[in-house]
């Protein structure tokens, strides 16, 4: 795994909120859709198709967290994964989201 | 001729300190105060009405003194005498060196009288309805003796009053008043003043105890501004101003006491409760009509409701009315009596609804005009309800309940704008449904009245007429692995058999015995979450989910010898275990105290999602409320 600067928070991401961050250090949660060598295809729990590049562990849960640095606004260079299990509540997270990245935006960056 | 003391014997002792045989010096008669024996000489205080001087007798007066001829409160005719310094003072010393008896003792210390003196309490009317019998009056010869009088508490007004007496009493009052208003008052400070409208009287009630017999009873005063404030009277003060509190009527009240308020009785928002002994002054204020309290409203939204539910502390609620039901009449069980009610359905901005009912006057005026107003949907304001659990949850109003309608307040114009955007046409659920006490285990039930721990240990009027239900996430802290843990059941009632040696276990309530019982929990445990903690009891089936194995099970553990103590691991794996409970709050009285008590009636687990999910309503409630 390469050394990655994990001083600063990562920002709690789905799919529409990923572009505001783009070049930076971001978190989110995939329902993994497809696994390939080298990268993996998951659905945000906003619905968005995203990708993250990178070794995800082998095996691989139904949901999948990865923090890692946001390339663009649909791809996410992984440094690390963490299995999440088979049952998730995306929509609780995603209202995370919102409220991280709005009026309680000051909490967490 | 009844001797008295000089005028000024003292001011003229003072201006001339030491007389000569030859100075033609007045008769200086003073009374003898706080005779006593210092050393081998008698010591007094020389009183001459106003003022009062240090003095000693010569050694050659301690026999009459010894005899009763000089007794205390009695005068003396000083003729010859010194006045000395004291030494760091600025106090004389009178030393006499002759002195001759005048009379024995009198009645009374002789106080010099300036006017006349009235009981504490006026009427609106100028004439005084109680007269003094005896009135001294200054005298050019001296002060006439009066029997012992009590000392009168006067009011501003009432000197004012006499001095002024053709003056109108509407102006009369206003000018020498100065109010100060309820939430000015401290224990610390107590010379004040206040106007308050008498918004609610309570009964006259006679109690026993073991410093004796009383009465009492205890009224709520309301300022101008809304605040309001208890009052208690004892005996004689409860009577002296029983029959003169009128409710709805406006007082000046002053020279009554404060000290922290008793939670336990508390039934409106101040931190102090006063009291009115019979010192205190209550004086009917005469520009009643011009008085009008401000409600102060403390509003509670529709979905807050829950811990509110048969506690004593009263709402406030504010809502657009979606219906009102016509006028009904109820017949009281009590005394038969047949008391109107209407019924009202509110709703507010968390789309929810309740009941509101509406008693006696409310019923018939406000509630009148609600019911003509009702399909223009107008917002109601309502102070002082109570809160039950019939039907989940509803409100009544009380006495003292006020209704406005269409209050010209910020939160109505809020509402009334949320009703004519969204609100109107949003299909909105009664919150009594899912609120209902009886308990249910599923998770849905674990979000209805989720409260804090200090909620429940911070009121100890919880529960106080009937057992509240509330839902708490907690996690267990402590279980003395030392208590009796459970008890010997009937296996067919499940009542606490005694164990006779020989022929098993008696069951009182079947009347029979048996062979075997059943081990049933009876725990009290420790519960503890982010605000709080609190000892809770657990009966069987409750406890079986905390421990996670059953009262048999865990005695066999507790029997068992080996090097593990599986008992005390079973109780430690317990121990900092998270759960949903559903937890009832009465009162026991134990030893004359009431304390509060805290039962389990049902245990589940957490389930997350739905947890962060209520979790996430209440971060967003809170960021609305800012």
């Amino acid at each position: 795994m390469q050394d990655m600067d994990i001083s600063s928070p990562a920002a709690f991401v789905n799919g529409g909120l990923l572009r505001m961050h783009v070049g930076r250090k971001v978190r989110t949660v995939l329902q993994v859709t497809r696994s390939d060598i080298g990268s993996v295809m998951g659905r945000s729990t906003d619905g968005c198709q995203l990708v993250a590049k990178g070794s995800p562990p082998v095996p691989l849960t139904s949901y999948v967290e990865v923090i890692g640095v946001a390339e663009n606004e649909n791809t996410i260079r992984a440094e690390l994964w963490t299995n999440f299990g088979d049952t998730f509540d995306a929509s609780n997270y995603d209202k995370l989201c919102q409220l991280a990245n709005g009026e309680l935006k000051h909490l967490f960056l | 001729m009844v001797k008295s003391v000089s005028q000024d014997a003292i001011s003229t002792i003072l201006a001339n300190p030491s007389p000569d045989s030859s100075s033609d010096l007045p008769e200086i008669i003073v009374q003898v105060l706080d005779l006593k024996l210092t050393g081998n000489r008698y010591t007094f205080t020389a009183n001459d009405g106003k003022m009062k001087l240090r003095a000693i007798f010569p050694s050659n007066m301690s026999t009459e003194i010894i005899t009763g001829s000089v007794q205390n409160m009695g005068l003396v005719k000083i003729l010859d005498y010194t006045l000395n310094d004291i030494p760091n003072k600025s106090e004389k010393y009178l030393i006499v060196t002759k002195c001759e008896l005048v009379s024995s003792a009198l009645e009374t210390e002789i106080k010099a009288e300036i006017k006349t003196e009235e009981p504490g309490i006026v009427l609106k009317k100028p004439k005084l309805e109680h007269e003094v019998k005896n009135e001294a009056k200054t005298d050019v010869n001296g002060i006439i003796l009066k029997p012992k009088q009590e000392m009168v508490s006067k009011s501003a007004a009432q000197i004012v009053h006499e001095q002024r007496e053709n003056m109108a009493p509407v102006a009369r009052m206003a000018m020498t008043r100065r109010v100060h208003p309820l939430v000015s008052l401290n224990p610390y400070q107590g010379n004040w003043t206040i106007k308050v409208r008498l918004t609610s009287k309570g009964n006259m009630r006679t109690y026993k105890n073991a410093r004796g017999e009383g009465c009492v009873f205890n009224v709520e005063l309301t300022d101008e501004d809304g605040t309001q404030i208890q009052a208690t009277m004892f005996n004689e003060a409860a009577r002296k101003f029983y029959e003169k509190f009128q409710l709805g009527k406006v007082y000046y009240i002053s020279r009554g006491t404060l000290k922290v308020a008793n939670k336990q009785f508390k039934t409106v928002k101040n931190d102090y409760e006063m009291t009115l002994n019979e010192n205190s002054v209550v004086e009917e204020a005469s520009d009643e009509e011009t008085f009008i309290p401000e409600a102060k409203f403390n509003f509670v939204s529709i979905d807050q409701l829950g811990p509110y539910i048969n506690g004593r502390e009263l709402v406030d609620i504010i809502g657009v009315v979606q219906s009102v039901t016509a006028v009904s009449n109820i017949k009281r069980k009590i005394d038969n009596e047949n008391i109107p009610k209407r019924d009202m359905i509110v709703a507010d901005e968390t789309k929810k609804t309740v009941v509101v009912s509406l008693w006696n006057e409310l019923a018939n005026n406000a509630g009148q005009e609600l019911f003509d107003l009702a399909d223009k949907s107008p917002v109601v304001a309502i102070k002082s309800l109570k809160v039950s659990d019939f039907q989940g949850v509803s409100l009544s109003t009380l006495g003292k309940s006020k209704v406005m309608i269409k209050p010209d307040i910020p939160e109505a114009k809020k509402l009334r704008s949320w009703y004519d955007s969204e609100g109107k046409g949003s299909s909105m659920a009664n919150i009594g449904m899912g609120l209902s006490p009886s308990s249910r285990t599923g998770a849905r039930s674990m979000y209805t009245d989720r409260v804090s721990l200090s909620h429940i240990t911070g009121n100890p009027s919880l529960g106080d007429e009937k057992p509240a239900f509330f839902s708490i996430k907690a996690f267990v802290s402590l279980i003395r692995p030392e208590q009796a843990m459970w008890y010997c059941a009937c296996k067919t009632c499940n009542k606490k058999v005694t164990e006779a040696p020989g022929s098993g276990y008696w069951c009182e309530g079947c009347q029979r015995n048996d062979e075997e019982c059943n081990l049933r929990y009876i725990m009290v445990s420790k519960i503890s979450d982010t605000r709080g903690e609190a000892w809770v009891s657990a009966f069987n089936e409750e406890a079986e989910k905390i421990i996670g194995c059953s009262a048999e099970e865990l005695n066999k553990l507790k029997s068992e010898q080996g090097d593990i103590d599986g008992y005390q691991q079973k109780l430690k794996e317990a121990t900092w275990v998270p759960h949903l409970f559903r937890v009832s709050v009465t009162q026991n009285e134990y030893n004359n105290e009431k304390r509060q008590r805290i039962t389990v009636r049902a245990v589940a687990p957490i389930n997350f999602a739905e947890e962060t999910k209520f979790l996430i309503e209440d971060i967003k409630k809170m960021i609305n409320s800012q």
